[in-house]
């Protein structure tokens, strides 16, 4: 166990040892290592640049002239490393923009620019590039450098995507319903023409994209109420008819909702609008014709009572009066009573199709309460007939 | 002459002695490839008409420049890190030190701030400056405290009014370029304290624990010359020879103590000089009766050999006759200069005794002091400075 003295002087001699020089550090001042070391530093540095897939040069302002080049100029192009050093960036890439660029560097501090152009190697063929040009000063000098980066393979997948957007586009566009996009603010990211077309009949001027979808709330009601956008949970799929009136027009759209959702995170929503104005009006229409129909058929049955009862009267009274007469009468009144007992089965018949209107349909007479006497009268006797 | 075996280390700078010897300094910067240098100095040696050759010199070799003169005596923390900022801003890649201790001193701290980033506090203590500081050339315009030879630099925590040294090999400039034309316009008492100054760092250095033959030789060397030509007059102040003499007396002892260390002297004078804001020769006379009285039982040969140089008659054997005829003789070498060598005139008291005993106990100069004390001795001596 040492005492405070006993480790104080311990730390004493710690520090003699140090202060004469046998210290950790304790060397004459040395340039040397740090050398080293930084030599090492630009030799990794050098590696990186060489291993790099992109074309490296370093190059004089104005006259672009190339002061070094990594290992990969000369694997690309076909030039050693001394031709390389004889040459000016133009010999590479004869680009009216780069010669702007690089005439008017000497003047800025430091800037940078990219820029698309050919570089033609040595045998001739040409490569797409981005040409990534920027200045740099370093010391009292100022150099330039630039990273040259084949975009052969991105200027096809590009073109493949182009190509992509434009079948989707097509695809999309074909569809006379409308098909758009929005996010979970309702900013509008797809859309259709049909969409477009909507927006612009509303009065809806400048870019689409971009545009909230809310901006159309004006001219949309449902059942929910006017403020349409606001009460619609984009999260959840739905179907909700929306009537549209702008400008003395009027049409019935069915909405879909298709929510994408990501990894169990609401991401945008595919929204699905068909004008379904026609089918709906022809619905409508249906319905009224089908409630004459089953109107005219309740008639025919009151109809029907009123011409039997009277018929019979007229048989009984001629029966208890005269037999001749009631004879001769007979023929007839079978006559007119075949032609009762014929519309009876007709509305019978009636009956089922009024049965499948009610369904389909919800029209139906028969709870009315003025009818439903005669009309039990009547489903009764058939019933004792058959 | 005692032959030490134990390992010893001797770290020098390139020296160039003589008179213009500054006009070395645009070659060496051009050298070291230093295209722009950072001149430390004072204002007062700035207004010199000699500073003008070592512009010129800078000039012909096409080295550009700053000049940072925010330097205060017992340089701050805050001077040096305004130093290095200039440094650092201005890309320098040199300097270039021109005055007396505070301003090498300043320099040093520059340097290691430059190189190593951080706070010049971080570097507080022994053996801690890793990385080389840029390349320093120094022209010292006073003969004492030998830092443009040294690894050592005092500078002061001006928040907690402390002297703290930074020991390092790495301080060690890598030109001194002495020469006498500079020390022409010393006013007296700074000549006088700096010459002290160097007598001190020699008796020091030659009865440091860490003292080895090397630094015996330049120890003593140094002794002999200060015994010399002191006292001081002021008809000698044009005197190159006289001038000569005092620079080189510094340099012996500058390398004697950078190689062996220092004492108890100054680890005292560094708490005083740190409390009280003393100059260093000044704190180092008030300090030096009583700690060469401590240390004689330790070294009595070597402060024999000492007493002899400095005029102590060799009749006199006596312990307490030795030191006190030593004394004399250094008080003597102060001729006209007269500083009350009481620590009360200065504002101590009683009570700051526990603060100056924490502060010389924690000092490294003390670990090389022939005789370790402990928190009583310490106690005692500052008690005897009151």
């Amino acid at each position: 166990m040492t005492t405070e003295k006993e480790q104080y002087e311990e730390d004493l001699k710690e520090i003699r040892n140090r202060i004469i020089g046998f210290g950790e550090a304790s060397v004459k001042k040395s340039y040397y290592p740090q050398l080293q070391y930084k030599q090492g530093e630009l030799e990794r540095f050098r590696v990186a640049l060489d291993s790099t897939l992109d074309i490296v040069f370093i190059l004089e302002p104005v006259s672009g002239h190339i002061i070094d080049a990594n290992s990969r100029a000369e694997k690309v192009l076909g030039y050693t490393s001394k031709e390389l050093l004889k040459m000016t960036i133009f010999d590479v890439a004869d680009n009216d923009r780069l010669h702007q660029i690089i005439a008017g560097m000497e003047s800025v501090i430091q800037t940078s620019e990219i820029i698309r152009a050919q570089v033609v190697a040595r045998d001739g063929p040409t490569m797409p590039m981005e040409l990534s040009v920027s200045s740099a000063r370093f010391n009292k000098d100022r150099y330039l450098t630039v990273v040259c980066r084949d975009i052969t393979e991105r200027e096809e997948m590009e073109a493949a995507i182009c190509h992509s957007e434009f079948q989707y586009r097509t695809t999309i566009n074909t569809l006379h319903d409308i098909l758009v996009v929005i996010d979970g603010l309702f900013n509008v990211i797809i859309f259709n023409d049909a969409f477009e077309t909507l927006c612009r009949n509303c009065g809806i001027s400048g870019d689409i994209q971009g545009m909230n979808f809310k901006t159309l709330n004006p001219f949309f009601s449902s059942d929910r109420g006017p403020e349409l956008c606001d009460s619609l949970l984009l999260h959840e799929y739905f179907e909700e008819d929306l009537k549209y009136r702008h400008g003395g027009k009027f049409a019935i759209y069915s909405l879909r909702n298709m929510p994408i959702i990501e990894n169990g995170v609401y991401k945008q929503s595919v929204l699905y609008m068909r004008d379904t104005t026609e089918y709906s009006l022809l619905e409508n229409m249906k319905k009224e014709a089908f409630l004459q129909i089953d109107k005219n058929m309740e008639q025919f049955a009151v109809l029907n009572d009123h011409v039997r009862n009277p018929l019979q009267i007229i048989l009984s009274t001629v029966s208890l009066e005269s037999d001749e007469v009631a004879e001769k009468i007979m023929p007839y009144i079978k006559e007119i009573d075949n032609l009762i007992k014929g519309l009876d089965n007709g509305w019978i018949e009636s009956e089922k199709v009024r049965n499948m209107i009610a369904r389909h349909y919800g029209i139906s007479l028969i709870d009315r309460s003025d009818i439903a006497d005669v009309i039990n009268y009547l489903q009764d006797k058939c019933k004792s007939e058959e | 002459m005692e032959m030490v075996r134990e390992h010893r280390k001797f770290v020098v700078p390139e020296i160039i002695t003589g008179e213009n010897a500054r006009i070395y300094a645009g070659k060496y910067a051009s050298n070291f490839h230093s295209d722009t240098v950072l001149i430390a100095t004072d204002t007062n040696a700035f207004r010199q008409k000699w500073i003008l050759e070592i512009l010129l010199s800078l000039d012909e070799a096409g080295t550009e420049y700053i000049i940072f003169s925010d330097i205060e005596p017992n340089p701050r923390d805050y001077n040096v890190m305004a130093g290095a900022e200039a440094y650092l801003s201005e890309e320098c890649t040199g300097i270039l030190a021109i005055g007396g201790g505070s301003v090498l001193d300043c320099a040093k701290g520059i340097g290691i701030v430059a190189a190593n980033g951080g706070n010049i506090l971080d570097y507080i203590g022994v053996d801690l400056v890793k990385n080389p500081m840029p390349p320093l050339i120094c022209v010292p315009t006073t003969a004492g405290s030998a830092a443009d030879v040294s690894q050592y630099a005092v500078i002061r925590n001006a928040a907690k009014k402390t002297k703290n040294l930074i020991i390092s090999k790495s301080l060690v400039p890598d030109v001194t370029l002495l020469d006498t034309v500079p020390l022409m316009t010393q006013p007296v008492d700074v000549t006088v304290n700096s010459g002290i100054d160097a007598l001190t760092h020699g008796i020091e250095a030659y009865v440091s624990n860490g003292a080895s033959h090397f630094s015996d030789l330049l120890a003593l060397e140094s002794i002999k010359l200060s015994a010399g030509f002191f006292p001081f007059s002021v008809d000698k102040a044009d005197d190159p020879d006289y001038r000569f003499q005092s620079l080189m007396a510094s340099m012996y002892a500058g390398i004697a103590f950078s190689n062996a260390g220092l004492g108890l002297i100054h680890a005292m004078s560094h708490a005083i000089g740190g409390l009280y804001d003393l100059p260093h020769g000044i704190a180092s006379s008030i300090v030096m009766r009583s700690a060469i009285q401590y240390n004689y039982s330790s070294s009595i040969r070597k402060y024999q050999k000492i007493a002899r140089i400095l005029g102590v008659s060799p009749d006199i054997t006596d312990d307490k006759k030795v030191v006190k005829g030593m004394f004399e003789k250094i008080m003597g070498m102060r001729g006209s200069i007269d500083n009350p060598l009481s620590l009360s005139v200065y504002g101590a008291s009683k009570d700051d005794i526990p603060d100056l005993v924490a502060r010389s106990a924690g000092d490294p100069c003390i670990a090389t002091n022939p005789r370790i004390p402990g928190q009583k001795d310490l106690s005692n001596l500052f008690e005897s400075l009151l």
